[in-house]
């Protein structure tokens, strides 16, 4: 798998930028390791001095002039990594330097003496190939895609799943290590990345990494993942499929190096999270593993050593976390009311959700809460609607302290032993918050779009282009009773295409107000699901008592939408004008498409050359209204249509529109082109077939 | 008869009209002009109804036909409240939060000025001349790219397409300074991210950008490189702006004159543009 990197030494086009041994000749210009970074790695070989000093790394075939130039590099390389005194940048430098070499080292130690000019030839060192921070696989992009603060993302890429799991918030680790065994088996990115992660971070090649493997460890390390080249299922069994906490910091190690990439992500981080604290607790517990590992690798050849008491090390670091954890909160204070009201009624199968609170209240709290500014609800208004004012000290208390506070509890005995009319008052008051602040708002569009959106409405409800818009063009209507979107919506992902449909549906017009009512009908419960009558819910003809909650739930169920039903029936729909809107209602956002001008959704994936559009509208760039049959001229709508492509005598092949009607077998049997002649003499036939005919 | 305010589901749902019949059909009997009275001729003999019970039907009707907190018989609502609840359903609803009352022809709306990728490279490089530097100075990203250590600059300041022509026109830049392409960018994405945490959508009647890109065709920018608002809930941006990454960019010298090139923003239909040998791979 060939992955895009962070931000490579060398580019894709050949460029590069400054690479390590340019940055370290700068910094050991005139020292006595000046050679080291002169010239190539061919020159090198044939000037490197002798190594006067003990051999740290000591060579099989020393005598081979080769081998013996590489002892030297490699043996002054490691001299100045061990000295103290370089800058943070000069030592990244070095290490990725001397990991170059690594290769070479470990095939010269494997390979007979007949062989090694040709072992030199394969493994030249490359340090822009090197493993480090910037060689990791390009990820920061998916980083937004996380679930940083309240959002609930349901479908999740595997990889996003992963950042978002080592994020600092609470109950992340659970089932860690299953998810990451299981990716890294079926997806490649994953496989990738946690390999990627786990060598930079074991051999310690973030530049914020304190400590870094010495060279003998770093050796190690390499021989035995990128040296030996083990397959997928070797790495996944040595490293995926144990060490939770190792690779849980590993991942946590990346994040800090790579939200820096991302600096508006980065400051909104510093601000909600305690990111600079998390910051420091994970560099700190890596250069502790790393200590660990340099430490086993002199004692041990096994992996399983190698790794040995780092997970009983971070799970100590980790518990010591627990108050500088996110905490997010996936419902508001309002959705809770409301989850809590819902649940209630559930559970003591009330059908009715008004029994003593009048409906047109709603509407009162509806035209209430539009004129308030947007921000926390006004449970003060409860007073308005006579409900005690202990009850109301209560709910303010509650919401004044819910992020610092669990309420759930509390407030679920609140309403449970509230009377039925300020249990229900209560429910509209924040139900109305909900609806008008959050589910139901409009924004204006920027010029271009409202422009666009004029031309196509003019075109859709066949005015010219100097006539004035009149009031009908572009109305629609919501049910604000189940929630529904009135206009026939075209866009990209749906199967039916309602392009060529005008008005609204599921609308019932009284015939002597002419007011238009909701006419949706929810079905009755899931009657293919299960049998009515279940034999095996019966014991000696009496019904058991799960069953019996069951059918009772069922009822209830029942009984409920027939009150959505009839609540729908009478409830007003709600008429606007949508032209030139941005209309956010329920989790969807409205719009005239800019191109047709039919309603549709606003979506990333309808976006492309033509900018946005309802994705369905323009075939080829041509507009669905002004295609017709090259056949027989005719305008049928875009359903029906087919594009082929022909072969003009001379010139490059383009494609014309065939409707289904003339699209006949023959037509379909041309592998490639079809000969523009034939189609122009079918087509000269068809119109003489028709003059005949008439 | 109820009072009003207990308002029942049942009663309120529209009941069908009940089916007319006919006791019989229009007889073919011919019927003279004088039997037949003026439709709108008064019966002479029925008394006229009393003043005071016409001012009462009136004033009874019309009390039916507001809206009910128009009405001065609001029983759940103390009097001291009542004057509250009026004056705030009588006020004009927030900007954004009533569909009904939009108005489509009365807005000032935003223009958002297309900006393709070419007149953007013109903008990664150095001031030259009486070119300004970007507003942020010291902040700007140009000097904080982690990849960009020596030879790291500040750009210049980015004008609009129409600025940019006013500029060449008349010779005058625009009296504020502005931000650089970088900085734009980062700020545009610093705003959407803070919408984003907050998890409410934005504020007010408020769109973040005064560009866009386009995406998608040739030469041009991929949508995965943008940002742009979610699909369910409106954060300010409605078309795709490129999101500032400081690994993005690396340095080109012309002609004596810092740039920095976007390498890592993809060309649409451009596979594996960023994309180099992974590291260890062995052929």
């Amino acid at each position: 798998m060939n992955l895009g990197r962070i931000c490579p030494f060398e580019f894709e086009d050949g460029t590069t930028r400054e690479l390590p041994e340019q940055t370290l000749l700068r910094h050991f210009s005139g020292s006595r390791y000046e050679w080291l970074f002169i010239g190539t790695y061919w020159d090198r070989l044939q000037t490197a001095p002798d190594w006067n000093k003990t051999l740290k790394w000591n060579p099989p075939n020393i005598d081979h002039p080769s081998v013996r130039s590489l002892a030297s590099i490699v043996n002054h390389t490691i001299e100045i990594m061990e000295s103290m005194d370089n800058p943070e940048d000069i030592s990244f430098c070095l290490y990725i330097y001397y990991d170059s070499l690594v290769p070479i080292m470990c095939a010269v130690e494997d390979t007979e003496k007949n062989h090694l000019r040709n072992t030199f030839m394969k493994y030249p060192p490359k340090t822009s190939t090197v493993l480090q921070e910037g060689n990791l696989p390009d990820i920061v992009n998916y980083q937004l895609k996380c679930s940083f603060w309240n959002e609930n993302k349901p479908k999740m890429e595997p990889i996003v799943h992963l950042m978002c799991k080592a994020l600092p918030q609470r109950c992340q680790i659970r089932n860690l290590r299953e998810i990451i065994s299981n990716y890294c088996q079926t997806d490649d990115l994953v496989h990738e990345f946690m390999r990627s992660a786990f060598l930079c971070s074991i051999l310690g090649m973030y530049k914020h990494c304190k400590v870094r493997l010495d060279w003998h460890a770093r050796q190690q390390i390499l021989r035995r993942f990128v040296y030996l080249n083990p397959n997928r299922m070797q790495i996944q069994e040595w490293l995926f499929t144990n060490y939770q906490h190792l690779l849980f910091y590993i991942i946590k190690e990346f994040l800090t190096f790579s939200m820096n990439m991302v600096p508006s992500l980065y400051d909104e981080l510093c601000k909600t999270y305690k990111w600079v604290v998390f910051e420091n607790t994970v560099h700190g517990a890596m250069d502790h593993v790393r200590i660990l590992v340099q430490e086993n690798i002199k004692r041990s050849n096994s992996i399983q050593e190698w790794l040995s008491q780092i997970e009983s090390n971070l799970i100590q670091v980790n518990k010591q976390q627990l108050g500088n954890l996110f905490r997010p909160q996936r419902q508001t204070f309002t959705q809770t009311v409301i989850s809590i009201c819902e649940r209630l009624d559930e559970v003591s199968h009330q059908v009715q959700p008004n029994l003593e609170c009048p409906v047109e209240y709603r509407l009162l709290l509806r035209k209430m809460a539009q004129r308030v500014k947007r921000g926390k609800p006004h449970i003060e208004w409860l007073k308005y609607f006579n409900v005690n004012q202990t009850t109301i000290d209560a709910i303010l208390n509650m919401y004044n302290h819910s992020t610092q506070n669990t309420y759930r509890t509390e407030l679920r005995k609140l309403l449970q032993n509230s009377p039925r009319y300020e249990f229900e008052v209560i429910r509209e008051l924040f139900a109305a918050f909900q609806q008008n602040h959050h589910e139901i708002r409009t924004f204006a569009l920027p010029k271009h779009y409202y422009e666009q959106q004029c031309v196509a409405l003019r075109r859709r409800y066949g005015l010219s282009p100097n006539d004035e818009l009149k009031d009908h063009v572009g109305q629609v209507y919501v049910c604000l009773s189940c929630n529904t979107f009135k206009g026939f919506i075209v866009k990209k992902s749906s199967k039916t295409n309602n392009l060529f449909a005008n008005g609204h549906h599921k609308i019932v017009v009284d015939d002597e107000t002419l007011k238009c009512y909701c006419g949706r009908r929810s079905e009755k419960t899931d009657t293919k699901k299960r049998k009515r009558i279940a034999v095996e819910s019966f014991l000696n003809g009496v019904e058991l008592e799960e069953a019996q909650k069951r059918r009772a739930k069922k009822d209830w169920k029942t009984s409920r939408k027939i009150m959505q039903n009839e609540r729908c029936a009478s409830t007003e729909c709600v008429k606007f004008n949508m032209t030139g809107c941005l209309f956010q209602f329920y989790n969807q956002i409205y719009l005239f498409c800019p191109s047709c001008g039919n309603p549709t959704v606003f979506h990333s994936s309808q976006y492309d050359k033509n900018g946005f559009t309802c994705g369905k509208c323009l075939e080829e760039g041509t507009l669905y209204t002004s295609v017709s049959c090259y056949i027989c001229d005719t305008y049928r709508g875009k359903d029906s249509w087919t594009t082929i492509s022909v072969q003009p005598e001379s010139g490059e092949p383009y494609s014309v529109a065939i409707c289904n009607g003339c699209n006949k077998p023959w037509l379909r049997q041309y592998d490639e082109h079809v000969p523009f002649e034939i189609l122009k003499r079918h087509k000269e036939r068809q119109i003489q077939k028709k003059i005949q005919n008439s | 008869m109820s009072h009003w305010n207990e308002f029942d589901l049942k009663s309120s749902k529209r009941q069908k009209t009940g089916t007319v019949t006919f006791s019989e059909l229009p007889s073919a009997a011919v019927i003279s002009e004088e039997s037949t009275p003026d439709i709108l001729q008064p019966v002479n003999d029925a008394p006229a109804p009393p003043k005071t019970l016409m001012v009462a039907e009136t004033s009874f009707f019309n009390q039916r036909n507001k809206d009910f907190w128009h009405r001065t018989d609001l029983t759940h609502l103390r009097p001291y409240d009542f004057p509250y609840v009026r004056a705030l359903i009588q006020q004009k609803p927030c900007d954004t939060l009533s569909p009904e009352d939009v108005k489509h022809k009365e807005h000032v709306r935003v223009s958002i000025q297309v900006v393709t990728r070419a007149y953007e490279e013109q903008y990664l490089r150095e001031p030259v001349g009486k070119e300004r530097p970007c507003i942020m100075g010291d902040l700007c990203q140009g000097l904080h790219l982690p990849h960009v250590t020596n030879n790291a600059f500040i750009l210049r300041e980015f004008l609009l397409p129409t600025e940019e022509e006013e500029y060449k026109r008349t010779g005058k830049l625009p009296t504020e300074g502005r931000l650089c392409l970088m900085c734009k960018r980062s700020e545009i994405a610093r705003a959407f991210i803070n919408i984003r945490a907050d998890g409410m959508g934005v504020k007010n009647n408020v769109i973040l950008q005064d560009y866009r890109n386009i995406i998608d065709e040739e030469g041009e920018y991929c949508l995965e490189d943008c940002l742009l608002s979610s699909h369910s809930i409106f954060q300010g941006l409605l078309d795709p702006v490129v999101l500032h990454l400081r690994n993005a960019y690396r340095l080109r010298v012309t002609n004596g004159v810092r740039h920095y090139e976007q390498w890592r923003m993809k060309y649409p239909g451009q596979e594996n543009h960023f994309l180099t040998e992974a590291p260890e791979v062995k052929e």
